[in-house]
């Protein structure tokens, strides 16, 4: 059960992380947006 | 139905479809609004179709008093058109009116920023150009009559998460409304200047230093330089706080201004 467990764990904090970074470079890609347009 | 209900009707459905098309809609944490962190603005609107409140905690520590006075303000923003932002402010509670700020905590702000010109590439001269023009209407006090602010905004994208803000501004009031400005002072022009780093892609330091006519009392000048930090939690949110002080001869200087607030998008 645990070990069935820990990588799940894992996985979703990695899916966590790239959902964030994904945001954040949309974040800035939309303020380099408003700055050049 | 009269030719006002149909334009009422209109400019309903006309908002709910903006604000629908903005919802999830991201706002960058550099993307400055004046007193949030700090009292730095920059030309850059808030995204077409973006919706922001804004509420905030501020305070002041001036050298006549030996306590702190709080303010709860909240802040509406409304990107109405791609270079157009709408706003709208108010301070729901409040401490004690003197010595008076540049904000009457009696009057409902609000105004719009306009984009004029855009800054071709990084690192060009010629900057982001905006004005943006504000009033202040008083809801409670002896005065009833308007205030007034315009200023222009300058804004440099120097490259590497930098950025370079200038800000020149001037705002006349009625006077004998206590809680704006100091009586007899019904003018007020002032200078701005300060830089954004993106220390990293969701985390800015604000440094800024502001040199105006003192609006605490009739004569003398002001120099408040400031700190900030904004932070972008999650696409939706977005958290600051910022800290200042003045530099003058008035005794009711600030020892200490700051602020904290934040930026809900939707």
């Amino acid at each position: 059960m645990g070990v069935l467990t820990r990588p799940m764990q894992r996985a979703t904090a990695d899916e966590s992380a790239d959902l964030r970074a994904a945001l954040v470079r949309r974040a800035w890609a939309t303020y380099v947006d408003i700055i050049r347009s | 139905m009269t030719r006002a209900g149909r334009w009422i009707v209109m400019l309903c459905a006309w908002c709910l479809v903006t604000v629908t098309a903005a919802f999830a809609t991201e706002v960058s944490p550099f993307n400055l609004s004046p007193g949030f962190p700090t009292a730095l603005d920059d030309a850059y609107p808030v995204n077409e179709g973006a919706f922001l409140v804004q509420p905030a905690f501020r305070f002041d520590k001036t050298t006549d008093r030996d306590y702190v006075r709080g303010r709860l303000t909240a802040d509406l923003r409304w990107g109405v058109a791609r270079g157009v932002e709408l706003f709208a402010g108010a301070t729901a509670i409040r401490g004690p009116l003197l010595p008076g700020t540049m904000d009457d905590p009696r009057a409902v702000q609000t105004g719009l920023l306009y984009r004029l010109t855009r800054q071709d590439q990084p690192l060009s001269l010629l900057p982001s150009l905006a004005i943006r023009m504000t009033v202040q209407i008083p809801f409670q006090g002896p005065v009833h009559d308007p205030a007034f602010r315009g200023e222009l905004l300058a804004s440099w994208d120097l490259a590497d998460g930098w950025w370079l803000h200038a800000n020149g501004g001037y705002q006349v009031v009625p006077g004998d409304q206590p809680g704006l400005q100091s009586p007899g002072r019904t003018s007020v022009w002032y200078g701005r200047l300060g830089v954004v780093k993106a220390l990293t892609p969701d985390l800015g330091l604000v440094v800024d230093a502001t040199y105006s006519q003192d609006y605490t009392r009739t004569v003398g000048r002001l120099v408040t330089p400031e700190l900030g930090l904004t932070y972008g939690l999650t696409p939706n949110w977005i958290l600051m706080a910022g800290a200042g002080t003045d530099f003058g001869n008035s005794e009711f200087r600030a020892n200490v201004r700051g602020s904290l607030s934040a930026s809900w998008v939707f």
